[in-house]
């Protein structure tokens, strides 16, 4: 074993059916480098109470150095790569409906929900953060620029379950055991899973930056797709993740 | 005549457990000034890495160094303790031995076989080197080796035995049968010892066996996990013990049962002084809590002479419950403290403890090292899983078990003094950065999926 410690490859999530979904996953695939979930439990991209897109920044500072604790040095994280869930950002006003329905709802092209002007202030709050951590490359914990960590805003639209299990108002109560399903079918093929998020059905545009633009057009941001797989091909796999070794538990 | 202090420097193991190759260096390894206070070594990792395997090397040591065990118990206890794929298991000590002015530094090494179920010691080899007050080359003291005739090497040493005394030629080569026969130390047997001490004519060389075979005898320690499964049967609680009254030393374990115990007047004696020893300290570390002894009165023992009959008990605000009713925490608690108060005393007592944390308060524990460290004078080595006593140690003294098993102990590098030598171990599990892997990885996505798979059956 090498002198070197390795890296983490720190993963900001909303939630714990997320780290479900894609951890297991990850960690088979990235092998280099230690895949480390941070939960977040809850948008911060959308807390319009309590944030302004300027201080977003340093809330995401907050979240990454709450996984540091005193355990991990600010040089240990290889990369930051956010998730967030779109939630139909993107459309417009009109599409906002108010609705008596007890739970908000997504359809193809509009929102259903009991708090209309609410949700048109998260929208546009929520816009103006996401236009601009999808710029974003990197984000300084530290002093110097020696310790900037490389950071991606990557989305699930409209929300993760949408994006695996096709169905984007997905009972809470469900939540966790469909990330699980989704996770084990492809545990003896990782592989399978790189290419359910390289798909053209998920992944919409070549680039990261085309896959921001797909998502902020007409009524994408409540379509299923998802530029996780942008991420996935651009980093060092795993040479030949069906190979890798599992441990055989049936 | 003054008793000597005997500290242990090093110890080397081979093929005990799954340790192919193991070193634990005291941290006075490389000084010639040992240190009068007292050390401790802790010994941190993963499961099945081989933490335990050097407490029941030390506790081999004292088998074979102190030579006070029947062939029966020392077989049953030795020979699955030598790893399964391998014959010979060689263990190799290094001493530090104090007496008066004159300081020795002494090496010990031996080997164990497997052979027709039966363990056979061989190739032991005694050696010393002069420190105090005068340096003197290492020279070999005593040497067996199988293929020779003499009863022992070095052959100036035998011969100088037998130029003295042709009867101990004959005493020699009936005590190293002996030896073989029963599974002793032919060094350390009380025959082998008989004739070096009458016959040397050096004093070092009798002063380094006599103090070494006495250091394992009346002061080395070793609890293990054999005493704790005791303790969980509910059956005995067994009392390592060192006590010292007017002029007579009592040593070893003092097996305590729950519920009613038969001592005669001397035992009886003994026992109170232990537990009123104890029952100072108990109070310190679990407030409120007293021990104290119930007696029944008087019977009759098994060979006729009348006895007494007595209980122990814990006492807590005026309320007495008897110690079989106290948790195994408690328990353990009480079982090592005796063996812990004479190392805090006396520098010469080493206690080695496996499982130091089960059962114990994290707290609690790291207030004790804490303490023991600070002020106490012998030596403890001790494993635990619990990482607190990581925050109060220095990092001098905490070896970490390896995923190598040609080096499975090792100290971490490159810690500056203000880190948290927890955090620098839970980081290092996750991340590396050490000379050897001190984890061997586990996922918990895989453990997750062992535990939904595993629950298919209750469906």
């Amino acid at each position: 074993m090498s002198n070197q410690p390795k890296k983490v490859v720190l993963f900001l999530v909303e939630g714990v059916s997320d780290e479900l979904a894609l951890g297991p996953m990850l960690s088979k695939i990235i092998q280099s480098d230690q895949v480390k979930f941070k939960v977040i439990h809850g948008d911060i991209t959308s807390d319009y109470y309590r944030m302004t897109p300027a201080t977003i920044t340093n809330k995401i500072k907050d979240v990454v150095r709450s996984f540091l604790g005193s355990i991990y040095r600010i040089d240990d994280i290889a990369e930051i790569v956010h998730i967030v869930d779109s939630d139909g950002v993107y459309i417009s006003d009109s599409q906002i409906l108010s609705d008596t329905c007890e739970k908000t709802t997504y359809r193809d092209a509009t929102f259903h929900t009991q708090y209309s002007h609410e949700i048109k202030k998260r929208n546009t709050f929520k816009q103006t953060v996401l236009n601009m951590l999808s710029q974003r490359t990197s984000i300084r914990l530290g002093r110097g620029s020696s310790e900037d960590i490389p950071y991606r805003l990557l989305y699930m639209s409209c929300n993760l379950d949408h994006v695996i299990v096709g169905d984007r108002n997905l009972d809470i109560s469900q939540k966790k055991a469909k990330a699980i399903l989704f996770s084990d079918s492809f545990y003896d093929n990782p592989n399978g899973f790189y290419e359910f998020f390289i798909n053209t059905d998920i992944l919409k545009g070549q680039t990261y930056t085309e896959s921001w633009d797909h998502l902020r057009k007409d009524n994408n941001s409540l379509n299923r797709c998802s530029n996780l797989g942008i991420y996935l091909d651009s980093i060092d796999k795993n040479t030949d993740i069906n190979k890798c070794t599992f441990a055989k538990l049936e | 005549m003054m008793e000597s202090v005997v500290k242990i420097r090093r110890i080397h193991i081979n093929n005990i457990k799954n340790v192919k190759s193991g070193e634990i260096l005291s941290s006075f390894y490389n000084t010639n000034q040992f240190e009068m206070s007292s050390e401790v070594i802790g010994i941190y990792g993963q499961n099945g890495l081989g933490k335990t395997a050097l407490i029941n090397a030390l506790y081999i040591l004292k088998c074979v160094m102190g030579c006070d065990m029947d062939k029966d118990s020392f077989n049953e206890d030795i020979y699955p303790l030598i790893n399964s794929e391998s014959k010979v298991a060689t263990l190799s000590f290094d001493f530090v031995i104090q007496k008066e002015t004159k300081q020795f530094d002494a090496y010990y090494e031996f080997k164990i076989e497997k052979k027709d179920k039966t363990i056979q010691i061989f190739d032991e080899k005694l050696s010393y080197k002069g420190v105090l007050p005068e340096k003197i080359s290492k020279v070999t003291i005593i040497e067996t080796s199988r293929d020779q005739d003499l009863a022992f090497l070095p052959k100036t040493r035998y011969e100088e035995l037998i130029s003295k005394n042709k009867q101990y030629k004959t005493d020699l080569i009936v005590s190293r049968k002996m030896a073989e026969k029963e599974i002793e130390s032919f060094i350390f047997r009380k025959e082998s010892l008989d004739i070096f001490t009458e016959g040397f004519d050096n004093e070092n060389f009798t002063t380094v066996i006599l103090a070494l075979h006495y250091f394992a005898k009346m002061k080395l320690f070793v609890i293990t996990n054999h005493h704790h499964s005791v303790i969980h049967v509910n059956m005995l609680l067994p009392l390592a013990f060192r006590y010292q009254k007017d002029e007579t030393l009592s040593v070893g374990d003092f097996p305590i049962r729950f519920g009613e115990n038969k001592l005669d007047k001397d035992e009886y004696a003994l026992f109170k002084g232990i537990i009123n020893q104890m029952s100072l300290l108990i109070h310190t570390i679990i407030p409120d809590m007293y021990l104290d002894l119930k007696e029944y009165g008087k019977v009759i023992l098994e060979n006729g002479q009348t006895g007494i009959s007595v209980e122990l008990m814990s006492k807590r605000n005026g309320i007495s419950i008897p110690i079989k009713y106290e948790s195994d925490g408690i328990k353990k608690i009480i079982s090592i403290l005796s063996a812990l108060i004479a190392m805090y005393n006396s520098e010469s007592i080493c206690v080695a403890v496996d499982e130091l944390d089960a059962g114990i308060f994290e707290y609690l524990l790291g207030e004790m090292l804490k303490v023991i460290k600070d002020s106490g004078k012998g030596q403890l080595i001790f494993t635990s899983h619990n990482l607190r006593p990581l925050e109060v140690l220095d990092k001098t003294s905490i070896y970490f078990t390896t995923t190598n098993p040609m080096n499975r102990y090792i100290q971490f590098s490159n810690i500056k003094n203000n880190n948290n030598l927890r955090d620098v171990y839970l980081r290092t599990i996750d991340l590396g950065g050490q000379k050897e892997c001190v984890y061997q990885e586990t996922s918990s996505y895989d453990i997750s999926r062992a535990f939904r798979l595993a629950g298919k059956f209750y469906e």
